[in-house]
């Protein structure tokens, strides 16, 4: 049984050449790891690399260690925030205590449930039998109502595995997000890594919004588009909770203000799920980002200001270390979104974060959706800030 | 321009209602999921996600009673697919059983010397788990005990009002899987009326064919029998013009042999197919007096010729209750199986001793049991002598008209063997229902 602590080491690079970036990152992060060959390495990248020549740069450091990664709106490491453009990150780590496993599929659009459940089997028969195991999920941000994949994992996983990651980003574009297992890109894909631990894991995940206005019932659903609030276009009862007049959010200037004022799905404890409504269609319909309000259930309207999501920072690392107080690692997940509320202080997140971690090294990326399963089967999120102690 | 967050009176106000509001809206999102039009496990598993996001709950399972009290899952949400099949504890002192027994729902913390608790919810990592009685313990009709089982991984206590809310929608979650299961039964008896309705139609057309088969047939036979007469003086004719003569008279005799059994062969057929769909047969169902439906078949036997078997009613025992069957039916399979024994030329020991046919409890239920120590049948031709379909050289098989009435008996819960005798020869049980029966069609 390994007992040894987990070691890790992490690394960014904003260099403009792919394999070079790849190399720098990957060098830099298999530093701490001494003679200790990586276990697991994690790539965390701005879509605009060359995606191929970037994993090859990394590989040639960190040699045929497990590797998954995803594009990304945005990667953090050790308090570092790289934003859109040419950033990568890497993570190298031994296996300490752990056992890792990865499973990936492509073209999973179809039938998520069972691409999660096969994703989480393989995975977990991968690592190995264990205790206690959490699985850290990564997908195509573009498939699809992503808490169908969610839940064909928890068939396999069951309440007792932590779930954590995010959907792959684009740099906020929306057209193409991938994922990647090994030498491998997938298209409209998914890759789960399962850590199998013989000592509790457990995911954690806040927000910072807050209600405002009254709650609305989802009329009319489908897919990741909500046609209706309370019998009435989504659009329109969208812009009377916040006080505009019918059609003030054009479809071209809704982004910038809906980001500001996501959705709350009320939860049995009082707390709230976020949805993020990322458009809306000239018939007033809203897309929300990777996952949906099903129909039936009251949504709110929510607020959040840059010091109200940067205060949840500092909860989520000490909750996340306080179920593995001897962590060597804190990943976190956190959302695009936020990065666009906080603008200019963007940065602070992740400088937040590592603060609070302390020692821990923190490293993760800006999703366009994020998974972390707390309470119960749902288990997507946006606008959250999500994190797993190692 | 954004709404204040209300604060004071008001905020209760609008705590009492958003409250209010997650009843009403958890009813909705249940029913939205209940209205779907989609498979029965599908509809399940989404009721079932439904109620673990409206209650936070990370196992959710509908349970359903069985015989003995036992318990078992209809649908589950959150158990892992590594987890051993689950058997729930029902056993008294379990918390199922005092959901059931005070009809209200229990909560309880998952605590390790907790003898009621349900182990597997304890290895699930549960800390708090509820076992809420659905409707008068029932699924929909009522007669079915039900329990719907939350557990949370988090030490969250359910509060009275999640209790009841989920209680209400539970039972909302069990008359959708009654509704189906009527449904489903409907679909099932439509089919069976359908397929019962085919086989009325290839019935009259069977009759239809039998009926206008005789007559062509009657005189085929007649002819050829005719024909069989008059071969000594043809086969003569033959073998007077010389050898060739001589060979072809020879086959003429053994040609018009085979077509003469061909037409008895024929001709048994047409009789079973008018006794199979003709009217009378199989004629309503209602209580029947074993012992008198067999005194009955005996005396439609003709008397016996000679060389054949006695057949004898034993009436040792107390009369046997009566059987839930269609008596013209019963009569006709009795009667049939009891000609089929006493007829020339079956393969006996000598000196062939007597059939008997008797009225008998087996399991329970009403029984006749017909005896035969003489017939000389293999453990091959046992297995067959029902099978409905035409037999192909000379075999020993009921025919047609027995066959399809035991048949018929077997969809309406009748259980149909035949077996050796320990002393010689063999022995046919047909045990038949008490009330309507279930059908018994993989005997």
């Amino acid at each position: 049984m390994p007992t040894a602590r987990l070691r890790v080491g992490a690394g960014v690079s904003r260099l403009q050449g792919s394999s070079q970036a790849g190399r720098q990152a990957a060098t830099s992060a298999m530093g701490p790891l001494g003679d200790e060959p990586p276990a697991l390495v994690l790539v965390f990248t701005t879509p605009r690399h060359d995606l191929a020549a970037l994993l090859a740069g990394v590989r040639a450091v960190t040699g045929p260690a497990l590797l998954v990664g995803a594009t990304t709106s945005g990667e953090l490491a050790l308090g570092e925030y790289l934003g859109f453009g040419a950033g990568v990150a890497v993570l190298a780590a031994t296996a300490g205590p752990y056992r890792f496993g990865a499973a990936s599929a492509s073209f999973v659009r179809d039938d998520m449930d069972r691409a999660g459940q096969q994703l989480a089997r393989t995975s977990r028969d991968r690592a190995g039998p264990s205790a206690h195991a959490a699985l850290v999920l990564l997908a195509d941000s573009l498939l699809g109502d992503l808490q169908e994949l969610v839940h064909g994992t928890y068939r396999v996983t069951g309440p007792r595995v932590a779930l954590v990651g995010g959907a792959a980003g684009d740099e906020q574009r929306f057209l193409r997000t991938l994922v990647f297992h090994g030498d491998q890109i997938l298209e409209q894909g998914a890759v789960a890594l399962w850590i199998a631990s013989d000592l509790p894991l457990g995911a954690v995940t806040r927000h910072g919004f807050r209600p405002v206005g009254n709650p609305m019932l989802v009329t009319r659903a489908q897919g990741t588009t909500i046609m209706e609030l309370g019998g009435r276009s989504a659009a329109a009862a969208y812009e009377e909770q916040l006080g505009l007049a019918p059609g003030a959010l054009p479809p071209e200037r809704f982004w910038d203000t809906s980001v500001l004022h996501p959705f709350g799905l009320r939860q049995a404890d009082g707390t709230a799920v976020i949805r993020v409504a990322r458009a809306r269609s000239a018939e007033g319909h809203l897309t929300i980002q990777g996952c949906l309000p099903p129909p039936g259930c009251a949504v709110q309207v929510m607020t959040g200001t840059p010091d109200s999501l940067l205060a949840v920072v500092p909860e989520v690392a000490a909750e996340a270390l306080a179920v593995r107080p001897d962590a060597a690692l804190l990943l976190a997940f956190s959302c695009a979104a936020r990065s666009r509320i906080l603008g200019e202080r963007a940065g602070e997140e992740p400088r937040r974060l590592q603060d609070a971690a302390g020692a821990v090294p923190t490293f993760g990326f800006y999703c366009c959706a994020e998974f972390a399963r707390t309470a119960g089967v749902l288990g997507t999120h946006n606008a959250t800030l999500t994190a797993l102690a190692l | 321009m954004l709404p204040q967050e209300r604060t004071g009176p008001a905020a209760e106000s609008l705590g009492a209602l958003r409250a209010a509001l997650r009843d009403t809206t958890g009813f909705s999102r249940l029913l939205t999921v209940l209205s779907e039009d989609i498979p029965l496990h599908a509809l399940l598993d989404r009721a079932l996600a439904t109620l673990s996001e409206l209650f936070a709950s990370d196992v959710v399972a509908l349970l359903e009673g069985g015989a003995g009290g036992a318990f078992s899952p209809v649908a589950t949400l959150g158990l892992p697919e590594d987890l051993p099949t689950w058997t729930p504890s029902a056993g008294e002192g379990s918390h199922l059983r005092e959901a059931l027994r005070t009809r209200a729902p229990v909560s309880r913390v998952v605590a390790a010397d907790d003898p009621g608790m349900d182990p597997a919810l304890r290895e699930l990592g549960l800390q708090v788990a509820a076992w809420l009685p659905l409707a008068n313990g029932g699924i929909g009709d009522h007669e079915t005990p039900a329990v719907l089982v939350l557990g949370r991984c988090r030490p969250v206590a359910y509060s009275a009002g999640d209790l009841d809310l989920a209680t209400a929608l539970g039972r909302q979650v069990g008359l959708a899987l009654e509704r189906y299961r009527v449904k489903a039964q409907l679909r099932r008896t439509e089919a069976r009326l359908l397929e019962a309705e085919k086989l009325a139609l290839a019935g009259r057309l069977a009759l239809s064919i039998a009926e206008d088969a005789s007559n062509p047939l009657a005189y085929l036979r007649s002819n050829l029998a005719s024909l069989r007469e008059r071969l000594p003086a043809i086969a003569a004719a033959l073998r007077a013009a010389g050898a060739a003569g001589a060979s072809a008279a020879g086959d003429l005799a053994e040609l018009v042999d085979d077509s003469l059994e061909g037409t008895r062969r024929i001709g048994r057929l047409v009789d079973d197919l008018r006794k199979v769909v003709g009217p009378g047969t199989p004629g309503e169902f209602g209580p029947v007096d074993l012992r008198g439906a067999i005194a009955a078949s005996l005396a439609e036997l003709s008397p016996a010729g000679a060389g054949a078997p006695e057949v004898r009613q034993e009436r040792d025992d107390p009369p046997a209750p009566p059987a839930w069957a269609p008596y013209a039916l019963l009569r006709t399979a009795l009667t049939e199986l009891l000609r089929f024994l006493v007829a020339a030329g079956l393969p006996r020991t000598c000196p062939p001793s007597p059939i008997t046919v008797r009225d008998a409890v087996i399991e329970g239920r009403p029984a006749v049991i017909v005896e035969d120590p003489a017939l000389v049948v293999s453990p091959e031709e046992q297995r067959r002598l029902l099978d409905l379909r035409l037999p192909e050289g000379p075999a020993l098989r009921l025919g047609l008209a027995a066959a399809q009435a035991f048949q018929l008996l077997r969809r309406h819960g009748a259980r149909v063997s035949i077996s050796p005798r320990g002393a010689g020869g063999w022995m046919l049980c047909l045990v038949l229902p008490v009330d309507r029966g279930a059908g018994d069609e993989t005997v």
